[in-house]
């Protein structure tokens, strides 16, 4: 049967907009409408980052917005939480429902008992995680809410050296000669970087990916080095270490530019070849010819990306690595550097677009995404009453997911959540509101890997009754009762509050020129970093960051280990170290649904070398129950003979396991928190691996 | 599972693809071009540009062209990129007319 393609509200021709998922990439796209229909989905050529290409995940996202699945109505639960049974309601219906019990939570237990739980899944300014129903929130005076299941620990890490959101622009790699590409699966990741690093490659670079795993991106460079999960700032440490040995470490760019050396310095005779070795598991000739690689082949980019950030020392890692370059003097030369998000070049204006003057009372409290089911189980005074979750599916995506379930069991707690599809989580919500993508609404994106602006046109007809998060959040305030008209501000007024900043990106940016150009470039130029300037509180980079005494956190950058991969007692009874990467055709758990994408991937797998299949009487092809004190999913097993003694690798984003339940890796990942900013540990974690058999029911047995 | 060129390109040769690909994973051939699955990002950004609709993700390739796709494999293998748009075969404008007409 010939699919139908979506109706368009826009002539014929072709419209521009932008990916809305969170990746660094942020595409600039094109649909072309023909007859009336949205027949043909790409990438916008012109745009210098995107190039005209879209990804392997999205590319059929115009499909995807059709998928048989796709919830159109609202819902209400009419079966037990979880089970999944909803019927049709009104939006009139919904949003009454949703009022009232907002309103007896507020009156019995104070506006913080309400907790909007919003995640990544829609990324931009407008509909997405910038904005989306903080006015409402705020006038509510609910909770607060802070993401932090991803890139926080990076951001402050970065944040506290180098200044808020401004590490190297990635597209600067083309210019250096040596390129650490360092717990960045950057090929699977952040594809549109990949020209760039050819560019490179062709004008002499060297390549580098370091990383515990051999992934496309350890394929695709010159040289892979692996070493022990979240040991990096030790390898940084003794990188710098033996820069200084050798002597050529740039003593006038230390002094010009950096603040804290004296400090920093200090601690880098505990970091000789053979101790980092021992600590890394790299061997100490890779590391000098490593160093040789990072001084003759000036100057060095370093891209990070969110993974390696994901443990007890994380933050602290992404600061050590973005030190490399300050003692050798790279980010002062052009491509020269560290990269991380880079979203903070950005710099709208937050106050205005989120309306954080019609919060009444500032001390409401903060509540991290990471620590949903702990949250759910202990918070007192008060307790979490109303749970409104949109942009996420924690039950696929969180930390802990079966301290989450048993959390949205409570039957005290009204759940209400926004998506497209009944998601696991969607199972357990009171309401269901259907919201609409990307090609059915308005949306104002930057990127965290490159600094163009772009408009999101509103393209296709919203199926059913779809709603825009925000049009959702302006008949929810009227439901509410409340009056302010900045409540009630259309897309566009909220695109133009945003821009009306003093920022020097924002200099010269209007609705009018982003909405007459698939894309503006912010206002900075392709210069060395220097030129941009450090916008730490000393205009430097900070190897010394004073403010950080305030969080309780070690001023000087340095080394923090990971916990539970370098727990000894640990490690004899969850003998593997599990890192779960991002699927090459999945974007965190979105399209975990989609055919295309899931016949692509394959199965849940989990990956260990063949010898520690042998000595835990496993083969390949197994199904093996993976586990731990919080939980356990079911896998297939694989052999990967690049892996080390004592790792294992589980790509996230698979919505349910192979016995049939919906639980994953994050059903083993504790929720406790990083070292910056309360951020995940999912690249933290141990498990042990065993044989499953399908007739027994994993979580029963542990239950 | 991949992305491949197909029959039609075969004495065309326009190389409207070489010019979208964001990750140069064409190879050149004297009649034709090939991509190299390794290299391919799948992104689909080729097929709609190809005057001769010769390239297919082979999810929806017709029965008689999934020859194609080892075929690809194998040639890519052997041939150098193609780095850059070049001029079509000699012929390939009426080549291109018969497709169409055939289409």
């Amino acid at each position: 049967m010939v699919r139908e393609a979506p109706r368009s509200i826009l002539p014929d021709g072709v419209h521009t907009g932008a990916c809305p998922f969170d990746c660094p990439d942020t595409c600039n796209w094109q649909v072309t409408v023909k007859e009336g229909r949205a027949v043909l989905l790409g990438g916008v050529r012109e745009n210098p980052y995107t190039r005209g290409a879209l990804c392997v995940k999205v590319s059929k996202y115009l499909e995807y917005t059709q998928h048989p699945d796709r919830v159109l109505y609202p819902l209400a639960r009419v079966g037990k939480k979880g089970e999944g049974r909803f019927e049709r309601i009104s939006w009139d219906d919904a949003l009454s429902r949703i009022s009232e019990a907002f309103q007896e939570a507020i009156a019995e237990h104070g506006p913080e008992s309400i907790w909007p739980h919003q995640l990544t899944g829609q990324f931009g300014h407008i509909q997405g995680v910038y904005s989306a129903g903080h006015r409402l929130f705020n006038r509510m005076g609910a909770s607060r809410n802070a993401i932090t299941n991803c890139s926080v620990s990076g951001e402050l890490a970065s944040a506290y050296t180098v200044g808020p959101g401004r590490s190297l622009e990635p597209a600067l790699i083309r210019h250096a000669k040596t390129i650490l590409l360092w717990g960045a699966n950057t090929i699977s990741t952040n594809q549109h970087l990949r020209p760039f690093l050819e560019d490179a490659r062709r004008a002499g670079a060297k390549i580098i990916a370091i990383d515990p795993l051999y992934t496309r991106t350890a394929e695709f460079a010159d040289q892979h080095i692996p070493l022990v999960p979240g040991t990096d700032a030790a390898l940084a440490l003794g990188i710098i270490r033996e820069i200084v040995v050798r002597g050529v470490h740039d003593r006038t760019f230390i002094e010009t530019w950096t603040s804290g050396w004296e400090l920093f310095q200090k601690q880098l005779d505990a970091y000789d070849m053979e101790s980092v070795a021992d600590l890394t598991g790299v061997p100490t000739t890779v590391i000098q010819s490593l160093v040789t690689d990072i001084v003759d082949r000036k100057p060095t980019a370093i891209r990070m990306s969110q993974g390696m950030q994901r443990h007890a020392g994380g933050g602290m890692a992404v600061r050590t690595i973005m030190c490399i370059p300050a003692v050798t003097g790279d980010w002062a030369l052009l491509g020269g550097g560290a990269a991380y998000d880079i979203g903070g070049y950005f710099g709208p204006n937050y106050e205005k677009l989120c309306g954080a003057h019609l919060r009444r009372d500032d001390s409401a409290r903060t509540l991290t995404v990471t620590h949903l089911g702990v949250n759910l189980r202990d918070l007192k005074d008060p307790p979490v009453k109303c749970l409104y979750i949109w942009g996420g599916n924690p039950l696929a995506s969180a930390p802990e997911t079966e301290l989450i379930r048993s959390g949205l069991l409570r039957p005290d707690l009204f759940t209400v959540v926004s998506d497209h599809f009944i998601t696991e989580t969607a199972k357990y919500a009171d309401l269901f509101l259907p919201a609409t993508m990307q090609t059915e609404q308005e949306d104002l994106h930057n990127g965290y890997g490159h600094l163009n602006l772009i408009w999101n046109n509103k393209i296709c007809e919203a199926p059913g009754e779809c709603l825009p998060n925000t049009e959702i959040f302006r008949r929810l305030a009227g439901a509410m009762g409340y009056s302010e008209p900045e409540l009630f501000a259309s897309d566009e007024q909220l695109a133009r509050d945003a821009l009306d900043s003093t920022h020097p990106s924002c200099e010269g940016i209007t609705l009018e020129s982003l909405k007459s150009s698939p894309f503006v470039r912010q206002n900075y130029p392709e210069s060395p970093h220097t030129l941009l300037g450090f916008t730490t509180p000393s205009g430097k980079f900070e190897f010394d960051a004073p403010s950080m005494a305030a969080e309780g956190l070690p001023t000087t950058a340095c080394y923090t280990p990971p916990l539970e991969v370098a727990d000894p007692e640990l490690r004899g009874k969850f003998p593997f170290a599990v890192i779960s990467p991002a699927a090459h055709y999945f974007l965190n758990s979105v399209f975990g649904n989609f055919a295309p994408n899931v016949s692509r991937q394959g199965e849940p797998i989990v990956a260990i070398s063949s010898g520690e299949a042998d000595r835990c009487s496993l083969a390949g092809g197994d199904l093996v129950r993976v586990y731990n004190d919080r939980g356990s999913f079911v896998a297939r097993l694989t052999i990967d003979e690049r892996l080390a003694a004592g790792i294992a690798a589980c790509p996230k984003g698979q919505w349910r396991g192979l016995d049939g339940t919906f639980r994953n890796v994050n059903a083993t990942v504790s929720s406790r928190a990083s070292d910056m900013g309360g951020g995940a540990v999912y690249n933290d974690n141990r498990v042990a691996i065993e044989k499953y058999e399908p007739n027994q029911s994993a979580w029963e047995e542990q239950a | 599972m991949t992305i491949v060129v197909t029959e039609n390109c075969h004495k065309c040769r326009f190389t409207e693809c070489v010019d979208v690909c964001p990750v140069g994973c064409f190879r050149l051939g004297d009649d034709m071009v090939y991509i190299a699955a390794d290299d391919c990002i799948e992104c689909r950004a080729c097929i709609p540009v190809c005057p001769v609709s010769a390239i297919y993700d082979s999810d929806d390739l017709p029965p008689h062209l999934e020859k194609w796709v080892g075929i690809n494999r194998e040639f890519a293998d052997l041939l150098p990129a193609a780095t850059a748009r070049l001029d079509p075969l000699p012929g390939a404008e009426e080549r291109r007319q018969t497709l169409v007409s055939l289409s």
